[in-house]
């Protein structure tokens, strides 16, 4: 009995015994397979980089041995077609116009110069009045960006202001409508913002864990003597500053101030102008774009400080637009209000009648995307205050390129 | 009048199965970084961000390069509808187009044919991200596949 008790035994422990070496085994068997499945995926990295390499592509965006800047140029241009009526208290003074449009074209060039520095323009190549053409630098940048949160841009520009000025520009195919808001009016046809700058900016995105925080600080060139002065020089020591910042709780949904501070310098050839005028504007914005909505509203308030009359006089103006996708056509409505203060000796020239007495604009459109780059509008506006009334229906084919 | 039971049934069915489609397309729909990537998840919001231009880097040493599904992939949809918000495919290129008039994008993102020519570019280039449809990619050991809470509400 106690040699079969031994045998059991005996056998019980080579039986463990070879367990536990199978079990070794296994485990080594396993992490060899596994080495051998990291080599193979290091070989077929290996593998694709070469392949890469022998197509001429390093991966790294370029394949100039120099790594040199590769331009990039996108256009974009707009034609039209726009019938115009007038009517003012004086009935003898009614018109009607209508006429085609060939808003000339832009160009968006850029460049990406090293990692995080970058060149920015837009050039407008424009059809004056006159028949003759003209070349416009709206914008050229040099763009740095040293983290999400902090990036500097400095050159020319358009003013950080609100929310329009920010996303819509000189290409009529990135605008929803056809004409832009009354309060932004470039300057050349009267506008009474300063849609442009030629400065320096620092901006960001800031992630607040409960949505993100976008701010843009401005210091750049003061206005000129006149609203159409272009900001090339500074006509007095005072900068123009300003900052914006846009909060987004949730994707789509964005709301922000703005404030600007700006000395805008006398005029010596005119008695209303003798002395300067401090300008300071005010701005707030609320905007929900998701697909299928779109909807955009702000307001801005001007306030001058008119040192030769010693008064101080207050604008405002602002707008509301609504747009619903339905497929590739989106129906729009904009409403648009503004309102300046008789006896403004800055506006008195370069905006003799427009919203002197409250001027309100309805806009009722649809813009078809009838290819990815090429969309059509069709657009009725009413514009009206206390003494004219303006209709005008237009039609716009507006095209990226 | 009281529809029958079994128009309901097929009513619903037939309702419900696009979407079902559509959510089973987005759970297969996975994004890739490159192996050295230290990245190991991602909120769709920080996705949106990523494709957005709003974020544009991974660290301080690390810019981020974004690439585009195929354009006949499932994936671009879910890029189209869940990332960017734009509705379908075509908003995608009308999206891109307005961010580099807002200087914000240098260029279009880049595009390759197929989402395995994707995979490898991603597996080149350390600061790469892709959103592909992982039943589309033949070799996955050559990149890393992170899944995104919250797309189609998962």
């Amino acid at each position: 009995m106690g040699l079969l008790r031994g045998v059991v035994l005996g056998l019980l422990v080579t039986m463990a015994s070879i367990a536990v070496a199978q079990e070794e085994s296994d485990q080594r068997y396993e992490d060899q397979a596994r080495a051998i499945q990291d080599q193979e995926a290091r070989i077929e990295v290996l593998e694709a980089q070469m392949s890469q390499f022998v197509q001429g592509d390093t991966g790294g965006g370029t394949s100039d041995f120099f790594d040199a800047p590769h331009l990039s140029i996108r256009g974009f241009a707009h034609v039209g077609y726009g019938y115009n009526e007038s009517h003012t208290r004086d009935v003898a003074s009614d018109t009607d116009s209508n006429a085609f449009d060939t808003g000339g074209f832009t160009l968006i060039i850029t460049s990406q110069i090293s990692e995080r520095i970058s060149f920015f323009n837009e050039t407008e190549f424009k059809i004056l009045a006159s028949g003759a053409s003209a070349l416009s630098i709206a914008r050229v940048k040099l763009n740095v960006d040293a983290w999400d949160w902090l990036r500097f841009t400095m050159g020319k520009g358009h003013t950080a202001i609100g929310y329009w000025n920010k996303n819509y520009h000189h290409g009529a195919w990135v605008d929803p409508t056809i004409e832009r808001p009354l309060i932004y009016a470039y300057e050349g046809g009267g506008g009474i913002l300063p849609l442009h700058y030629q400065g320096l900016e620092m901006k960001g995105d800031l992630d607040l864990g409960l949505g993100t925080l976008s701010y843009v600080a401005t210091l750049a060139n003061g206005r000129g003597t006149t609203t159409t002065s272009t900001p090339v020089l500074d006509r007095n020591d005072s900068k123009m500053t300003g900052f914006t910042f846009t909060y987004q709780p949730v994707e789509g949904l964005g709301f922000g101030l703005n404030g600007f501070s700006d000395r805008i310098p006398a005029d010596s050839s005119l008695p209303t102008r003798t002395r300067r005028i401090e300008e300071r504007i005010y701005g707030a914005h609320l905007y929900y774009r998701s697909s299928p909505w779109d909807f955009a509203s702000e307001v801005q308030l001007i306030s001058h400080d008119d040192h030769t009359s010693d008064s101080t006089l207050s604008h405002y103006g602002g707008f509301a637009h609504l747009g619903y996708e339905l497929g590739r056509w989106t129906p729009y409505y904009r409403f648009d209000f503004l309102n300046l203060e008789s006896g403004d000796p800055f506006f008195a020239t370069s905006t003799p009648t427009m919203g002197l007495s409250d001027t309100i604009q309805h806009t009722l459109g649809v813009r078809w995307d009838i290819r990815p780059y090429l969309a059509l509008k069709a657009e009725l506006r009413y514009l009206h205050d206390k003494f004219d009334r303006e209709s005008t229906a237009g039609f716009q084919a507006a095209f990226a390129f | 009048m009281r529809l029958p039971l079994i128009s309901l049934v097929v009513l619903a069915t037939t309702l419900l199965g696009p979407v079902h489609a559509l959510e089973a397309q987005s759970r297969d729909v996975v994004v890739i970084l490159n192996r050295k990537n230290e990245t190991t998840e991602l909120t769709r919001f920080e996705l949106s961000k990523i494709y957005k231009g709003t974020r544009r880097s991974w660290d301080r040493d690390l810019e981020i390069s974004l690439y585009l599904p195929p354009r006949t992939s499932h994936a671009i949809d879910t890029v189209a509808e869940e990332i960017l918000k734009v509705g379908s495919p075509d908003g995608i290129a009308r999206f891109y187009l307005q961010a580099i008039f807002r200087n914000i994008f240098r260029d279009m993102p880049m595009a390759f044919a197929t989402t395995n020519e994707t995979v490898r570019r991603v597996a080149v280039e350390p600061g790469a991200i892709a959103i592909v449809d992982r039943r589309e990619i033949s070799n996955p050991r050559l990149v890393k596949i992170i899944r995104v809470t919250d797309l189609a509400g998962r």
